[in-house]
């Protein structure tokens, strides 16, 4: 065996983040991914350089499943696979007849998860489901900006990619569960649950909780917890420092020439004060400034002092960062239209069976004659279906810039 | 069975946010966790968080600098399916319990590893404070702005850890997958470094033409996918993903003479001027009325919206409730508390709650006795180093 996933087949009816990068995950380590798109196509394509970090390792074939033919050609895939994915709206998959009983009925052992923004039932669950729609309901964009402040819009798509997160471990929890019981099943995750839990540890309610005002750790343009515990600039660019036990923050003083303060304040009486607090933030930064970022770290290493290099997206892909090239998870590849692609690769990490990054994102429809090819179609009959327009293959799919 | 992972024995060394949090969705969809801490405990005890991130486990002490504690993790390590670990690095092979010492015993075993930043590089010996790793893992500089233009700016999330423990317990089921096919375990690793870049995938991509939208902003770059204030203090999140979406927000706002503007026909392809100009005539807007009116016409004209909530706020939102995902559960220290659910449904194998986070040691004596430990035994390997 060479992958974990190698004999596993997915048919994917994801688009966007949260269903785009659960099957991307599971491709990574080997599954045989097609992604099933409409004529217009999965909606986020044109996000180009983002479509081809949330969709590498596909296969995309284009089938018009408002008719009955090319509905065929869906079950006859997933009558072929293992996982049958899905985030479309609650009513779609109803609508086009790819509902879990459906296919069941196609291949009664499929696991088939749904990837969904809300859920199934509830009230809110035909409602469209943006990512920061998700950040701002669900209290993380109050949380990063501070209470009673202007919420902010946390960069990272926090719930798309935790639901994906959550969406390749409904597929690992359904497989397992296959493996071992011979039945496949209906599974969900949802952003909304996604949500949860990347706060699990604030999402949380006793009686003897703390008060909001103490809670409340955000703010505009946020540098950190306290002034041992924060952001600074040095001469040139930004470092982090983190002591978190007292002799880290007495060897932070040492390497700054700030023993007076070491001798002052204590760390836990750094701790009580705020991330802004004058007094002892002027004095580090003032004694940061008169280095660059580089030097203060290799010293603060060399003290013991936690440190860190506050790098950017291209610090990691141009050229690729030498930890990054160390721990294998940058790819490279030649994608059909960009051309030469640095990218994101496989991050999880197996020892026996390591996963490895196939195919560049597909273009739109690009393997279209391909699949109908396996699944028995003669050429005359592909072109046919090219022809009336049940199936298609329409290329790049971008807006002009 | 009734559960994915029944019978399925889990090891769980680890401490903090990731790993308790692996074992804790392993233990809910089945599996039997026993959580080793140190005599003190693992620091998370210290937050509240701990009580939602160790549910469902047993807890025993070993005080892994006495021989015996090391023995006794050992045995139990050898008799599980699955161990997970997130000792600094070279920890687990200073007590024996690396990945190629258990293997050599227990084929079978899966080895979950969750270190800050991996087993190789130039960082891998770096300490994994979530602050530090997201520096790495340019989250900071990302959410300030490009380099030179904006600072960056602390998230306070600790994200890192969530992404890992989210993408470590695929990978452990994965793994345990593939030795029902192979009748052998495996190593698995996923660092927080990683799993965080996992979660900006979208960004982390490069070729020759790629754009990506980035600014300073903290409210939003695109003027059509950012926050707005009304009339009553609160904020508002308009979400036009697409251009559909963007045409309905000009003609319910009565300005359809912009979709025909073609500086703002598509929402894709905004130039920074023209973004500019439209925040700025939206915010004029949004500011003349209260955010419940507004919800009710952009709804209504199907354009994706919400308020700005809070976090206590969520823990009331009907959609939670609905989601099952918030919980009554009764913790020993924090008594009658609210916390999260199940976050994966399986309809055939559903999910369970089998307890809250345990106390210090709770079944030392239970586990360890099991393992045929006399109580002086445990005592002696339980006890902090000072009284050994």
């Amino acid at each position: 065996m060479n992958m974990p996933l190698e004999n596993i087949h997915v048919c994917d009816m994801t688009a966007y983040i949260a269903g785009a990068v659960t099957t991307t995950q599971l491709a990574d380590l080997g599954a045989k991914v097609i992604k099933i798109e409409g004529f217009e196509g999965d909606g986020f394509r044109p996000n180009a350089a983002s479509f081809v970090g949330w969709n590498p390792g596909k296969r995309s074939i284009v089938v018009d499943n408002t008719t009955d033919e090319g509905r065929q050609i869906t079950y006859q895939i997933a009558a072929r696979s293992d996982l049958f994915t899905e985030n479309s709206r609650p009513g779609v998959t109803e609508r086009l007849k790819l509902t879990y009983d459906d296919i069941r009925q196609v291949n009664p052992n499929i696991v088939y998860v749904r990837i969904l923004a809300y859920g199934s039932g509830g009230p809110s669950s035909g409602d469209p489901g943006f990512d920061p729609l998700i950040q701002a309901r669900s209290g993380m964009m109050s949380t990063q900006g501070g209470y009673g402040k202007p919420p902010v819009f946390i960069r990272v798509a926090v719930n798309d990619y935790m639901g994906a997160m959550l969406g390749t471990m409904a597929c690992s929890f359904g497989l397992l569960a296959r493996a071992r019981t011979g039945q496949g099943q209906l599974i969900e995750a949802s952003m909304i649950n996604a949500a949860c839990f990347a706060q699990s540890g604030d999402f949380i309610d006793y009686e003897h909780r703390p008060t909001e005002a103490l809670r409340n750790r955000g703010g505009q343009r946020l540098k950190g917890v306290n002034p041992a515990w924060r952001l600074y600039k040095a001469q040139d660019d930004w470092l982090v420092v983190a002591c978190a036990y007292e002799e880290h923050w007495q060897a932070l003083c040492r390497v700054l020439g700030l023993e007076d303060l070491a001798r002052r304040l204590s760390l836990r009486e750094v701790q009580q004060r705020s991330a802004y607090d004058y007094e002892v933030c002027s004095l580090i930064e003032s004694a940061l400034a008169q280095k660059g970022q580089q030097a203060w770290l290799a010293e603060l290493e060399a003290a013991g002092v936690p440190g860190a290099a506050t790098l950017a997206v291209e610090d990691i892909i141009r050229p690729p960062h030498p930890h990054a090239l160390a721990n294998d998870i940058l790819d490279v590849n030649q994608h059909t239209h960009w051309g030469q692609v640095v990218q994101l690769g496989t991050t999880a990490k197996f020892w026996e069976t390591p996963g490895k990054r196939g195919l560049p994102a597909p273009l739109l429809g690009e393997h279209t004659v391909e699949v109908l090819q396996e699944l028995g179609y003669s050429q005359s009959k592909i072109d046919e279906l090219l022809e009336r327009n049940i199936v298609g293959q329409q290329g790049i799919n971008v807006p002009v810039k | 069975m009734t559960q994915a992972l029944e019978d399925i024995k889990v090891l769980d060394l680890s401490s903090y946010i990731a790993g308790p949090l692996t074992a804790q969705l392993l233990a809910e969809q089945g599996a039997e966790v026993i959580k080793v801490e140190r005599p003190e405990g693992d620091p998370a005890r210290k937050v509240p968080g701990f009580a939602v991130w160790n549910r469902s486990k047993k807890a025993i002490v070993l005080n892994l600098k006495t021989d015996l504690g090391r023995q006794a993790a050992r045995e139990l390590a050898l008799g599980s399916d699955v161990v997970i670990e997130n000792f600094k690095p070279g920890g687990a092979q200073r007590f024996g319990l690396d990945y190629e010492t258990l293997s050599a015993e227990n084929s079978r075993l899966v080895y979950c590893s969750i270190p800050a930043f991996g087993s190789e590089g130039p960082l891998k010996d770096k300490i994994g404070w979530e602050p530090i790793v997201q520096a790495y893992a340019v989250v900071h500089q990302d959410q300030g702005g490009p380099r030179g233009q904006g600072e960056p700016v602390w998230d306070v999330l600790p994200l890192a850890s969530y992404y890992a423990a989210a993408e470590a317990t695929y990978a452990t089921n994965i793994a345990l997958f593939v030795r029902e096919l192979t009748g052998r375990g495996q190593k698995v690793e996923v660092s927080l470094w990683a799993a965080m870049l996992q979660a900006q995938c979208g960004n982390l991509v490069h070729f020759e033409g790629a754009f990506r939208a980035h600014g300073v902003v903290q409210q939003g770059l695109n003027p059509v996918y950012r926050l707005y204030q009304c009339s009553d203090g609160e904020w508002i999140f308009i979400a036009c993903g697409n251009d559909r979406f963007w045409h309905n927000l000009a003609l319910t706002l009565e300005h359809a003479e912009w979709i025909s503007d073609p500086r703002f026909q598509s929402r894709f392809v905004f130039t920074p001027e023209a973004a500019r100009e439209l925040q700025a005539m939206l915010e004029a807007i949004f500011i003349t009325r209260p955010s419940d009116e507004w919800i009710a016409q952009l709804m209504a004209a199907y354009v994706p919206c919400t308020v700005a909530r809070t976090t206590e706020d969520f823990m009331n939102d009907p959609q939670v409730a609905a989601n099952e995902m918030i919980v009554e559960v009764d913790d020993p220290v924090l008594f009658r508390t609210r916390q999260m659910g199940i976050p994966v449904k399986m309809q055939a194998t559903p999910g369970s709650i089998k307890g809250p986070a345990p106390l210090l040691g709770q079944h030392s004596l239970e586990v360890l006795g099991a393992s045929g430990y006399t109580a002086a035994e445990v005592a002696a390997m339980t006890a902090p180093a000072v009284y050994a």
